[in-house]
């Protein structure tokens, strides 16, 4: 949703990043980087999501701000965004905002899937692949329950 | 302590981070040992390489000792049980931990955290030194008397084999059968979770037939999460079949007569002398849950169930584990025991590692007042529809713990299959988050 500014309207949401000096000029970066990866659990590690949820990295900082004191004043919180923009201060949305800006909003860096895990409903194999693995995994965790037993056991010595 | 007991060269790294002097620090490594694999200790793990690798002044090596060769993730575990999922769609490997960012993994079972120095003890390989240890290992569950055999009573409330377990034992239930589920005292893990599988439960055999019965022993007060929505689901959807009964404690169970044995509770949790007896031909208990033997021995539970931590580091609270850490669902601040908590967690965590590492400070006012954490859950209400339930916690400096921001706690007005579609979003988002 991206509105037309006048000028005017732009100098004033442009506030909050250019007026209080003294806040900007002190701010601890990674009390920035700390608060802004808070957001990663549904938007992605700094902010590149996976999918159909939004990427928050590049975000103008004016939008991103925006965008988050204006869910804080819905009067009827309806979407899990709603209730999480309330979570934080305004001067924090400052800076998780201000944090996702410096950030590119593509990078080559972002790797591809690795090989780690499916993650993905993808079709599985065979029924009978699928019972031995599960035959296996339950030995493994019956292993395991023994090994729990033997913490137990061992006099503590040390 | 026993020099000869431990392999001497494990201890170098340590003892020379330590007689270092600051300005060289990043020549020295400082070791950063991590227990456990899950939500909170791949995170950790992972997020300490990657941010110190943007930090000339640090130099950390990690590495994480986890007994599986992947962790099964038990958020959205309970749509293996409706067939929607298998355990290899929620397994997640450490390739991506070891070739994208660094984390040695060692394969082996963490037996003992000393108490005389910084070193733990492995299964296989012996005494591992440590600069900062960080011990994310989860629950365990306290014994029921007559519950010996996990494989016939599977909790499935950590996923993996135990889930494929119930999975079958609900498919195979006799027609008009009776499932019986029970909930723990609270703080369990997920507290939204079992009011889901009851109604993921309830769905899979009201689809089968009439006659079918799924009874939910409570041993709390009411419903512990997102009451209205299931308070509705129950009665709207589930009414015919589920059978909700709070202050009902399990006490005991018989694996042969397939009997539940429950205290009855008063609101306040007290035994009112009053007991019960429910025959299910399928049981699924959850046994109260607390931090698991390791943390207990060593003394990091101070004698009580959870690890005392503080908040701002998760730092062990205890003067004597310096350089000892707990996240996640074996700490004790409180907060919901929850996979998207611990991976928060893990990140003040991370913070606070670096930053002792690199000699800064750790208690400015900018930074207490900045650290948040924030949990968010979407509850599977049947096979295409969902709920949610999301919160935001910031520290008090006057309570010294982290508090519930007034407004940011709520659940969805309703179940629908948007929330059904947003729950793979998400659950993929936190998945990479943590594990890629
Ligand atoms: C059915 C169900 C549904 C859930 N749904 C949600 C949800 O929607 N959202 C949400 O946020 N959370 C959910 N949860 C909760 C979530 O799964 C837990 O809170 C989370 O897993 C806690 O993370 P953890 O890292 O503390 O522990 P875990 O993820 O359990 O990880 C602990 C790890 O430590 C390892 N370990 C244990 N002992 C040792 C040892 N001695 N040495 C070395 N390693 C060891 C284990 O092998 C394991 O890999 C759900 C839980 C359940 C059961």
């Amino acid at each position: 949703m991206k509105k037309l500014l006048t000028p005017l309207a732009c100098f004033t949401l442009l506030l909050p990043f250019v007026l209080p000096a003294n806040a900007l000029a002190a701010d601890d970066p990674a009390v920035n980087r700390l608060l802004a990866s808070q957001c990663a659990q549904c938007h992605g590690t700094n902010g590149y999501s996976r999918n159909d949820f939004e990427s928050i990295a590049g975000e103008e900082a004016k939008d991103m701000y925006e965008d988050l004191t204006d869910m804080k004043g819905e009067d009827r919180p309806e979407n899990i965004m709603d209730h999480q923009a309330l979570g934080y201060t305004d001067d924090q949305i400052r800076r998780i905002a201000s944090y996702y800006a410096t950030l590119p909003e593509d990078p080559e860096s972002r790797e591809s899937e690795s090989s780690s895990g499916s993650g993905t409903l993808s079709a599985s194999s065979s029924i009978e692949s699928e019972e031995q693995d599960e035959k296996e995994m339950e030995q493994r965790e019956e292993r395991d329950e023994d090994d729990e037993e033997d913490e137990e056991d061992e006099e503590d010595d040390h | 302590m026993s020099l000869k007991r431990r392999t001497i060269l494990q201890m170098i790294p340590a003892v020379a981070a330590m007689s270092i002097a600051p300005a060289l620090r990043s020549q020295a490594s400082h070791h950063v040992v991590v227990v456990g694999g899950g939500f909170a200790g791949a995170t950790v793990a992972k997020y300490i390489k990657m941010w110190s690798a943007a930090d000339p002044r640090v130099n950390m090596r990690v590495t994480l000792v986890e007994p599986r060769v992947a962790h099964v993730s038990c958020i959205m575990s309970n749509l293996v049980l409706n067939g929607q999922l298998k355990i290899r769609d929620l397994s997640f490997d450490y390739a991506a931990l070891q070739g994208k960012y660094g984390v040695e993994v060692l394969q082996d079972r963490v037996q003992r955290i000393s108490k005389d120095g910084p070193e733990i003890k492995l299964k296989n390989r012996g005494w591992l030194a440590y600069d900062s240890l960080v011990v994310a290992t989860g629950i365990a569950f306290d014994p029921i008397e007559g519950l010996d055999d996990p494989r016939k009573t599977p909790h499935a409330w950590i996923a993996g084999g135990q889930t494929n377990l119930l999975r079958n034992q609900i498919r195979d239930i006799p027609e008009r059968g009776t499932f019986v589920m029970s909930i723990p005292d609270k703080p369990y893990r997920c507290p939204p979770g079992p009011y889901e599988r009851a109604c993921l439960v309830a769905d899979i055999l009201q689809r089968r037939g009439s006659g079918y019965r799924v009874i939910v022993l409570d041993a709390n007060n009411g419903i512990q999460a997102e009451k209205e929505t299931f308070t509705r689901a129950f009665s709207e959807l589930y009414g015919d079949i589920i059978d909700y009964r709070p202050l009902q404690r399990v006490v005991g169970v018989d694996q042969n007569s397939n009997y539940v044995h429950t205290k009855i509770l008063t609101a306040d949790g007290q035994e009112t002398g009053g007991e019960d007896a429910v025959y299910g031909d399928v049981l699924n208990i959850i046994p109260r849950h607390g931090a698991p033997r390791l943390l207990v021995n060593s003394g990091l539970t101070d004698g009580g169930r959870w690890a005392p931590v503080d908040p701002t580091t998760y730092g062990s609270s205890l003067d004597r584990f310096p350089g000892v850490y707990v996240i996640g669902d074996s700490q004790a601040t409180g907060q919901p025991k929850s996979g998207h908590m611990a991976n928060a967690q893990a990140k003040i965590c991370a913070d606070a590692i670096l930053r002792r590492a690199a000699g800064d400070s750790l208690d400015s006012d900018e930074r207490l007042d900045n650290l948040t954490t924030n949990s968010a859950c979407f509850s599977p209400i049947n096979a295409s529809e969902a709920s949610w339930l999301t919160a935001v916690f910031r520290y008090n400096r006057d309570t010294g713990n982290m508090g519930l921001v007034p407004g940011s706690l709520g659940e969805a007005h309703n179940w629908n299959s948007e929330n059904y579609r947003d729950m793979f979003s998400w659950s993929e988002n936190l998945f990479a988050d943590t594990f890629k």
